[in-house]
């Protein structure tokens, strides 16, 4: 059977807790081009002494997209470890939803590297991310 | 720690995201411009694989140099994270995680940071570098 990403991540066994905090929502993908979009629900509890989104809760959301990137790129076969990760924060980000876009720039046998935007609720560039991480296999199998 | 009773001057009350994230000020030397903060690896922090996002390190690790940045800072500046690189060497478990942040470089308009996190059984898990842009204050660094 196809690998479904939206029956696999609509699945609760595979919604992981911080998945539940950020208000982590599947909003579109392309296994074929190694594309997702998704959303996120900041809560007031994310917010620094500034009044704004906390920039490492940016990079929580943006490190929460590009590894179900690589699992939509892989068919559900491949789940990621974080090596490293890059973040520019172009603009500061107030409270409201989110979205972020990742691509998947190559997917190889033990690495795979993405690339991942994050939007504020008024569709700006907000900030930028580059990642590498392993690749190994999918905890418990890749049934949805 | 000489220097931990005066982190109330510049921040009133923890922002929600330290609140969040079980901010708990360990140490603060403001001569040598060195911080440790103790966090809290909640399970709600966890990702698929059962060890905390790597997203939330980052956002500690953000945390401990934001606070840091901003007592070197005072109440006229603002500081903000422009990019910020992380190099996950371990997965962390949840439980209690410490982070020591210095402050490299100062300088009027830049400020340049690094921080290591350590998990509960005092392994380096995590390693950032950060650079923060000083901006005027609009207002005073206000209350959670």
């Amino acid at each position: 059977m196809a690998f479904d990403p939206v029956s696999f991540f609509g699945n609760p066994a595979n919604a992981p807790p911080i998945a539940a905090l950020l208000g982590w929502k599947l909003l579109e993908f392309d296994a074929d081009k190694g594309w997702i979009k998704v959303g996120f629900e900041p809560k007031p509890d994310f917010l620094n002494p500034a009044g704004l989104v906390q920039g490492g809760m940016l990079v929580a959301m943006l490190d929460d997209t590009v590894g179900p990137a690589v699992i939509v790129a892989s068919n559900g076969q491949a789940y990621t470890t974080t090596i490293d990760l890059h973040t520019h924060f172009l603009r500061p980000v107030k409270l409201g939803p989110i979205t972020t876009e990742a691509t998947v720039t190559r997917l190889g046998r033990s690495v795979a590297f993405t690339e991942a935007r994050l939007f504020d609720s008024e569709g700006r560039l907000c900030a930028r991310a580059t990642s590498s991480a392993s690749v190994g296999p999918m905890p418990g199998g890749a049934n949805a | 720690m000489p220097d931990s009773h005066l982190i109330r001057d510049v921040f009133p009350s923890p922002s929600p995201s330290s609140t969040s994230l079980g901010f708990e000020l360990l140490a603060l030397d403001m001569k040598e411009l060195t911080t440790r903060v103790r966090f809290e690896g909640r399970p709600e922090f966890c990702n698929p694989a059962g060890v905390i996002q790597g997203g939330y390190l980052v956002a500690m690790m953000d945390d401990t140099i934001g606070m840091l940045a901003g007592m070197k800072a005072g109440k006229t500046k603002l500081p903000s994270t422009v990019d910020l690189h992380t190099h996950f060497l371990r997965p962390v478990r949840k439980g209690a995680i410490e982070v020591v942040a210095r402050l490299r470089n100062v300088g009027r308009a830049m400020l340049f940071a690094e921080a290591e996190l350590y998990d509960s059984r005092g392994k380096e898990a995590a390693r950032s570098t950060a650079s923060l842009t000083l901006n005027p204050v609009l207002k005073p660094a206000r209350e959670g």
